[in-house]
């Protein structure tokens, strides 16, 4: 047996997973054909026009009529967005010889419940590197994984933000892993191959490179010789893995991100409403006015669009001061740690510093691009670190009552319970809304 | 002292527990979104309705809410009549309600026999109201989307030409005993969403309902048990099993909190 991994921690990690699979599943068997979630309509469109025209599709501009009834710049040019689970989608699709749409649409959502399970399990052993003697707090924080209804919803519908989460999990997992093994060759190939599974599916994913670059760079800054190799061969395995999409991004379009694309594509067409930067706001005061702080809580944890698939308000309101408790514990942590980075000290500023540039991220993009709040799952891509630094600093204030690990433990059945009371209120009610009740 | 609240706390939780176990269970077949937005209707003329199909036999409970704006020493008496078809009608059960207070989104649960409907029966619920005067009154939750295309919102009985619908939610009798039923409520959720998504046979959905429901019950059990195990906060001859019903009532409370017998109105059909 695992030090640290005993038969009842075993347990409760495979009844979490099995829950949160089963329960994905369920809601991909349920949710309406291209209405499970956010987009989803819009990646099955591409994956059809992939198996149609045999290849990538190249971007021809918008259409008037996409910006008659919503803000939108940039989630409308998917041709743009490097979502190559699409390709293979399409290749599976192909070789299956599927011709119903509905075909593709479950082969889709069955990939997006299979990989649920693959990204819980990675952020449980990042977990357990990252707190080796606190089995409650790594239960905890993968019972917030396995529970988050945002979360489970995109592990349950067509989307790219499912193969983009797991991939920068899984860099998050090989970062933590390599930082415990100082960085050896294979720690660096995997890292840079996951990196490039990441640039593969979704910009934001990305965010996980700075964050592993900043890391490797302070765990080797006394061997600079290793370092540098060690970045090099990461460079080379993400490029190696997703270089072609961003050369090809700059050969057709001249934009490795396709950004600029959309917006000049957005700005030709004169029914497009300006962006917040175009009206003349600053960030802050677009962010402070427009509800964006609030759009994007909410989304974060259940719930898109302006009020599809939402908690009741006193359920934000306990996420709000379970994080409010839990920024408070890592004060604390941190003032008690004194100005000296030790030990695994630099992990975890790398942890907040990925999850706190991921928001800011998110914020230019709605600020430049498409004015819209709903974004929470943008920041999912460091979902693992969030969860670590939360499970943490809850610990720590809950160590004020001297019963810290219960605390912890019994908030693990409430997760799952609130999750399948989510199934029970929400997406069950949503999905007959959705189609009435016929007879 | 320790021990005697640990008592008073197990007593509660076994009373909602308990509470639970006799209570009866109804299966939904229809439930609207908290996604629809409620609307009030105010019954001014004294009658308003809804008809719909029922979409399976056994139909033993339907729940609306309603608003109550009524003064002092003023009442609102309301007939809550199930019937058979609308012109003509044949009643099927009814109740007398009289509202003598003020509330909002106040939850009128009607159940009534099960054997009074067959699948397939147009239905009409029917709401006749007498206002003690003209400053009292009384309101409908209803949904100013056409959420039920085969219904219709009727007032005086005669149906609204814009597409409205009543909001309420329709159960009907379970077809397994208890515990069993339990679980049938929560598969038929499924399956009732499964017909409507058609994107798998109902019957793997109900499989897969079965398997997400044990896995749920696993995962409460194991992490209750890592409560009990990490728990430290002194340990008395009853504390552990304490600790389970308290956590067991809580997790049944955030399933069935519609279910708590208090600040709704229950009211037999006959």
């Amino acid at each position: 047996m695992v030090a640290g991994f005993g038969s009842s921690e075993r347990g409760t990690v495979v009844a979490i997973i099995a829950f949160a699979t089963f329960s994905s599943l369920l809601w991909a068997l349920i949710r309406i054909p291209g209405a499970g979630g956010p987009d989803e309509s819009t990646h099955l469109i591409l994956i059809e026009r992939i198996r149609e025209s045999g290849g990538i599709p190249i971007f021809q501009g918008f259409d008037r009529s996409q910006f008659t009834w919503t803000p939108g710049r940039v989630i409308n040019a998917f041709e743009l967005t490097p979502n190559r689970t699409a390709l293979a989608l399409a290749g599976v699709g192909s070789v299956l010889q599927l011709s119903d749409p509905v075909a593709t649409l479950v082969l889709g959502r069955l990939f997006a419940v299979a990989l649920f399970p693959c990204t819980l399990l990675l952020g449980y052993l990042t977990l357990r590197v990252l707190l080796p003697d606190r089995s409650i707090e790594r239960l905890w924080g993968l019972a917030a994984l396995a529970t988050l209804p945002q979360l489970m919803l995109i592990h349950s519908y067509v989307t790219n933000d499912t193969p983009t989460i797991a991939g920068a999990t899984l860099a998050t997992y090989l970062v933590v892993r390599g930082w415990a093994r100082g960085f050896k060759l294979l720690d660096a190939i995997l890292l840079g191959m996951a990196l490039g599974l990441v640039g593969l599916h979704k910009a934001n994913g990305l965010i996980v490179a700075p964050m592993a670059v900043g890391l490797i760079a302070w765990r080797l800054r006394l061997e600079p010789s290793h370092l540098l190799r060690t970045l090099a061969t990461v460079a080379v395995a993400s490029f190696a893995i997703a270089g072609w999409w961003y050369v090809r991004m700059l050969v057709i379009y001249g934009d490795p991100f396709g950004t600029e694309t959309t917006r000049a594509a957005a700005e030709a067409v004169d029914t497009a409403v300006p962006t917040p930067r175009e009206l003349g706001l600053s960030p802050w005061d677009y962010a402070l006015n427009s509800g964006w702080i609030e759009g994007t809580f909410r989304s974060f944890w259940a719930g898109y669009g302006v009020r599809r698939m939402t908690v009741p308000d006193i359920t934000y309101v306990a996420f709000l001061l379970m994080l409010i408790l839990a920024a408070a514990g890592l004060f604390a942590a941190t003032w008690r740690a004194g100005r000296r980075v030790t030990g695994n000290g630099a992990l975890w500023i790398g942890f907040a510093l990925a999850v706190a540039g991921l928001w800011l991220l998110n914020l230019w993009t709605s600020w430049t691009l498409d004015g819209a709040a709903m974004h929470g799952r943008y920041t999912y891509p460091v979902i693992v670190p969030f969860v670590a630094l939360l499970a943490v600093g809850l610990s720590r204030v809950f160590s004020i009552t001297g019963s810290s690990r219960s605390l912890m433990a019994a908030m693990i059945p409430l997760m799952v319970v609130g999750n399948l009371a989510y199934t029970i209120f929400v997406v069950v009610p949503n999905v007959v809304a959705l189609r009435a009740w016929p007879y | 002292m320790r021990l005697y609240l640990e008592i008073l706390a197990v007593l509660v939780a076994l009373g909602w527990i308990g509470f639970l176990v006799i209570h009866p269970v109804d299966i939904p077949v229809y439930m609207p979104s908290q996604e629809v937005e409620p609307h009030p209707a105010e019954s001014i003329v004294g009658v308003r309705g809804q008809t719909f199909t029922a979409p399976t036999g056994e139909l033993r409970r339907i729940d609306l809410k309603v608003d109550t704006h009524i003064p002092s020493g003023e009442w609102v008496r309301v007939k809550f009549e199930l019937a058979r078809g609308v012109a003509p009608r044949a009643t099927l059960a009814s109740a007398i309600a009289v509202f003598d207070g003020s509330r909002d989104s106040w939850p009128v649960r009607l159940t009534f026999d099960p054997n009074l409907t067959t699948a397939g029966d147009l239905l009409y619920l029917r709401l006749e109201s007498i206002l003690s005067s003209p400053r009292a009154a009384i309101f409908y939750h209803y949904s100013r989307q056409n959420i039920d295309p085969q219904g219709a919102f009727f007032d005086l009985d005669k149906p609204l030409e814009t597409e409205q619908d009543l909001l309420m939610s329709v159960f009907r009798a379970p077809q397994t005993p208890k515990p069993l039923a339990w679980a049938e409520a929560f598969i038929a959720r499924a399956s009732l969403a499964a017909q409507r998504s058609d994107l798998a046979p109902t019957g793997l959905v109900k499989l897969i309902a079965a398997l997400a429901l044990a896995a749920t019950i696993a995962a409460v059990v194991t992490g209750t048990r890592q409560l009990v195990r990490t728990w430290n906060g002194g340990v008395t001859p009853i504390t552990k099993p304490a600790l389970a019903a308290i956590l067991s009532a809580t997790a049944l409370l955030c399933l069935a909190w519609g279910e708590i017998p208090i600040g709704s109105l229950v009211l037999g059909l006959t």
